[in-house]
C-alpha cells in the first residue's frame, strides 16, 4: 500500500521510496529510510499527512505520500 | 592572554536553540555577516572567559553535511577550514534521536567536537533521563547538558571547549559490541578508535579507499572521512580528489551508510535515554485540535482575526500617542527655529515637509510592529507549520503546496519580506507563482488608504 492510504493512528513501515533523489536524500537524513517505522498522526483526504518519525512530527504533502510504499506492522 | 583566539563553531539542526545559546554567550556583542558570494548567513560574536577571548560563529541550521544543498556545503567547508578550532554541536536533547545523525557526521569530520545537549529543562519536564556517563563513552566526545533558555550549564560548556580544543579522538570509547562474527582484523581497534564503525563490507571499502587516497595525497587530513565521503559518492570530495574509484564503488553505498548510522543511533538511544515513551502528550492534544479536518480552518481564521484586532485596535491606540508626540515635536522644533531666527522657508521645510512627511509614514509603525510581532509569535510557537498543513487543500486548488501560504501570510504586513520569504520553496515555478500572488495580499498600509 501507499503511505497516503494509511489510516490515522496506524503504524507503518517504509518499504520503498520512489521520489526525486534530492527529496529522498532529504527524508533519509531526517531519519525516514526503508525499514523505518512511522506513525500517522493526522491525515487529509487529498493525501497530505502529519507523520511521526523517530519522535518528531512532520507534515508531508501528497507529492510525497503518494510515492512512498509502506506496509502495516 | 594567548595571541590566537579560540574559534568555536556552533553547528546543529534547525530549531535546536543554537542561536539562543549563541546569544546567551555573546549578549549584545552580536554582528551579522553575510557569506561572500552565497546567500547563507553566519553570525559572529566574541566573548571573554577566564581572561581568554573566544570567537563564536553561529552557522545556519542543517540536518546533514552532504553536499546536496548550498547551505550544507558552505557549513561543511567552514567547519573543515582552519578557521574553526572546536565544534560545538548543539543538539535538542528532547529529540536526541534525530539530532545525533549530525553529531555522528561531525565526529567523523575529525575535528574536536563537544556535544551540547540543549533544552535540558524540557527533558526534565517530560520526565526523560539521559545517561551522561554512557553517552560520552559511546560517542567518544564530551557531552554537556545545558539550557540556553534558563542559562544553565553555559560555563561548564565553554570550560569543556577550552580543555577539549586539542583532542580529536576521545580516549575511551567503550561499545561492548559483539565481535565474533567480524572477520576484520582491525575491528577491535576500530571500535576503540571510532564511535561509528560500519559493517565489515563497508569497513573493507573504507580501508581500500584510504590506502589509495594516501598513496596519491600523502598529506591528506583525516583520510577516513574522505574515504567515507567517496563511498557515499560525494561529488565535492570526488571532484577535489580525482582518482579512479570505479572498481571500489560497485554499487550505491550511501543508503547503506545512512542506514548503519541510524542503527547505531538507535543503539545509543536505547542505552542512554530512559523514559522516552512518556513524551509530552499535551502537545499532541493541542495538535489534534489545531489540525482538525473540520475545525482547523475556523481556528486559523479566528487566530488571524485576533492578530488583526491587535494590529488595528491596539496599534491605533498606540498610534494616537505617536501622533501626540509628533505634534509636540513639530511645535517644539518650529518654536526653536523661530527663536533661532530661521527663515520662514526653512521652518516650513522642516515642520511641514520633513516632520509631516516622515512622521506620516512613521505613524504606521505601531501597526506594522504589532503585526510582525504577532506573526513572529505564531512562527516560534510552531503554529505556522500547522497552518501549512491546514491550508494545503485550499492552496492545492491553485496548484501550490501548503508551504506557499506562509510567505503570503507575511504579505499582510509588507510585500517585500513576503517575497523574500518565498525562497523557502524549492520549486522555481511555485516560487514564481507565490511571488506574483503575494502583492495581492492587502498590506496594513493598503487597509489605511482604503
Amino acid at each position: 500500500m501507499k503511505l497516503y492510504e494509511g489510516q490515522k493512528g496506524s503504524t507503518l513501515q517504509v518499504v520503498h521510496m520512489d521520489l526525486p533523489l534530492q527529496l529522498e536524500r532529504r527524508l533519509e537524513v531526517l531519519g525516514m529510510l526503508e525499514g523505518t517505522k512511522i506513525t500517522v498522526v493526522n491525515r487529509k483526504k487529498k493525501g497530505a499527512m502529519i507523520i511521526k518519525i523517530r519522535g518528531t512530527r512532520f507534515a508531508v504533502g501528497q507529492n510525497i505520500t503518494e510515492y512512498v510504499e509502506v506496509k502495516e506492522v | 592572554m594567548s595571541t590566537k583566539q579560540l574559534a568555536i563553531g556552533f553547528v546543529g539542526n534547525p530549531n535546536c536553540g543554537k542561536t539562543t545559546l549563541f546569544n546567551a554567550y555573546t549578549g549584545a556583542n552580536l554582528k551579522v555577516a553575510n557569506w561572500p558570494g552565497v546567500t547563507v548567513e553566519k553570525k559572529e560574536g566574541a566573548m571573554r572567559f577566564h581572561d581568554e577571548t573566544y570567537r563564536l560563529v553561529d552557522l545556519p541550521g542543517t540536518y546533514s553535511l552532504t553536499s546536496y544543498t548550498m547551505e550544507e556545503t558552505v557549513t561543511r567547508e567552514y567547519i573543515m577550514s582552519d578557521d574553526v578550532d572546536v565544534i560545538v554541536d548543539v543538539a535538542d536533547a528532547s529529540a536526541l534521536e534525530r539530532n545525533l545523525y549530525l553529531t555522528l557526521q561531525m565526529i567523523e569530520l575529525g575535528k574536536p567536537v563537544v556535544l551540547a545537549l540543549n533544552m535540558m529543562d524540557i527533558v526534565q519536564e517530560r520526565g526523560m533521563e539521559i545517561d551522561f556517563h554512557r553517552l560520552p563513552e559511546m560517542l567518544g566526545i564530551p557531552c554537556i547538558p545545558v539550557s540556553a533558555r534558563k542559562k544553565t550549564g553555559l560555563e561548564i560548556l565553554i570550560h569543556t571547549v577550552a580543555h577539549h580544543k586539542d583532542k580529536v579522538q576521545g580516549e575511551k570509547i567503550i561499545h561492548h559490541h559483539e565481535l565474533e562474527d567480524s572477520h576484520h582484523e582491525h575491528a577491535q581497534e576500530h571500535h576503540k578508535k571510532y564511535a561509528m564503525v560500519y559493517t565489515d563490507e563497508i569497513e573493507d571499502k573504507i580501508d581500500e579507499l584510504s590506502s589509495r587516497l594516501l598513496a596519491s595525497y600523502p598529506d591528506i587530513q583525516n583520510v577516513r572521512w574522505h574515504a567515507i565521503k567517496i563511498l557515499e559518492n560525494d561529488q565535492e570530495v570526488k571532484k577535489n580528489h580525482p582518482l579512479d574509484y570505479s572498481d571500489i564503488l560497485d554499487k550505491d553505498y550511501e543508503k547503506e551508510i545512512i542506514n548503519q548510522k541510524f542503527s547505531f543511533i538507535e543503539e545509543v538511544i536505547s542505552e542512554c535515554v530512559a523514559n522516552r515513551v512518556k513524551k509530552a502528550e499535551s502537545t499532541d492534544h493541542v495538535d489534534e485540535l489545531l489540525t482538525h479536518p473540520v475545525l482547523g480552518l475556523p481556528i486559523f481564521l479566528l487566530i488571524m482575526a485576533g492578530v488583526f484586532f491587535l494590529t488595528f485596535n491596539v496599534g491605533d491606540w498606540l498610534k494616537g500617542y505617536f501622533e501626540i508626540v509628533l505634534e509636540w515635536l513639530t511645535e517644539a522644533v518650529t518654536l526653536g527655529l523661530t527663536s533661532a531666527g530661521a527663515g520662514e522657508m526653512l521652518i516650513s521645510l522642516v515642520a511641514d515637509g520633513i516632520l509631516a512627511g516622515v512622521g506620516g509614514i512613521l505613524t504606521f509603525l505601531p501597526n506594522i510592529f504589532i503585526l510582525f510581532l504577532a506573526l513572529a509569535f505564531l512562527e516560534d510557537s510552531g503554529y505556522m507549520a500547522r497552518v501549512a498543513y491546514v491550508m494545503d487543500g485550499i492552496m492545492g486548488k491553485i496548484g501550490l503546496s501548503g508551504r506557499a501560504f506562509l510567505p503570503m501570510l507575511l504579505g499582510f504586513g509588507c510585500t517585500v519580506p513576503a517575497v523574500m520569504a518565498s525562497r523557502v520553496l524549492e520549486n522555481h515555478r511555485d516560487r514564481m507563482k507565490t511571488i506574483l500572488i503575494t502583492p495581492f495580499m492587502s498590506t496594513v498600509q493598503d487597509f489605511r488608504f482604503m
